[in-house]
């Protein structure tokens, strides 16, 4: 069982629980402007360690938001 | 794998068990001939032989229907989610569970600490004691929750991001900007860590469950798929 498997069942079960179960209640919400263009430049490698720091505690009381970075990487590739 | 195709590959199972149900008695005794890989797995777990043979006793006596009986055959509940071994195995770890602490309980005559046995009630209520979900599900989960919460926030969001979300090892160098290398030795210490403190908690909630990583990754693996 590789890292990648191990994860996926690890994360399968935590997220299980009630706290996670609210979060995602707000699984359609979309990042407003500003935090989309800070997601953006963060895709693109282009923020500091402290912005930085200060989008992964966004992106922790807003799960959803993990999803709108990973497709801004991959548009990254088409660009 | 689709929960559909999970049933299809357990397919003889699924029809053991429905034989169960229906009350065929040669169906039971096939069951029993899980018997002692039960009583093994229990005994490795931290159960004594008297304790093992116990809970794959009563478990048997749940295996078949009663007439007039409120509570339903527990072969009822197998879905064919995942090898009908596994599930009793994990039906009965989450016995061994319930009665270890039952027994805790008994022998402390204090007030009872709420934060170890918050879950207590739940766990032994009858409609969820034969519920994989039940104990071991609070368990393990409370387990993981604590070791993944461990792992540094940044940490956390290169693995979802790699793991999950199927981004390049090499992407999320780039949007750090750092290097591969360091990218991995993040990866490898922080699984390191989940492992490491997902067992030490496992071992200070439950101190006489003897579960092996690949035995605590095999029980998370199944319970998602039995809720869904």
């Amino acid at each position: 069982m590789n890292d990648s498997e191990i994860w996926k069942i690890l994360k399968g079960i935590a997220d299980l629980s009630a706290e996670d179960v609210v979060a995602h209640v707000s699984e359609n919400e979309m990042p407003d402007e500003k935090t989309r263009e800070s997601l953006k430049r963060f895709a693109a490698g282009e923020v500091d360690e402290k912005e930085r720091n200060e989008l992964c505690t966004q992106l922790k009381s807003n799960p959803a938001w993990v999803t709108y970075l990973a497709d801004c990487i991959r548009e990254l590739r088409t660009a | 794998m689709t929960s559909d195709t999970a049933s299809e590959k357990h397919a003889e199972d699924l029809m053991l068990a429905e034989a169960c149900v229906n009350g065929d008695p040669k169906a039971f005794e096939r069951l029993k001939d899980f018997e002692s890989f039960l009583i093994g797995i229990l005994r490795t777990r931290g159960a004594t032989e008297i304790e093992a043979k116990d809970i794959v006793q009563n478990l048997w006596g749940d295996c078949v229907p009663r007439e007039n009986s409120e509570k339903p055959c527990l072969m009822a509940r197998y879905s064919g989610a995942s090898a009908l071994a596994t599930w009793l195995a994990t039906v009965s770890t989450n016995r061994l569970i319930d009665s270890k602490r039952r027994k805790q309980i008994n022998t402390v005559n204090e007030s009872v600490d709420e934060e170890k046995f918050g879950k207590y009630v739940s766990a032994t209520d009858p409609d969820l004691q034969d519920d994989p979900t039940g104990a071991v599900r609070d368990l393990l989960q409370k387990c993981v929750q604590e070791a993944i919460n461990s792992v540094e926030l940044e940490h956390r969001l290169m693995l979802h991001l790699v793991f999950i979300e199927s981004i390049q090892q090499r992407e999320v160098a780039m949007m750090w900007n750092t290097s591969n290398t360091t990218v991995t030795r993040i990866f490898q210490a922080s699984m390191n860590q989940v492992k490491r403190k997902t067992m030490h908690a496992l071992k200070v909630r439950e101190p006489w469950l003897d579960l092996q990583w690949e035995d605590f990754l095999q029980i998370a693996a199944m319970i998602p798929k039995l809720l869904f």
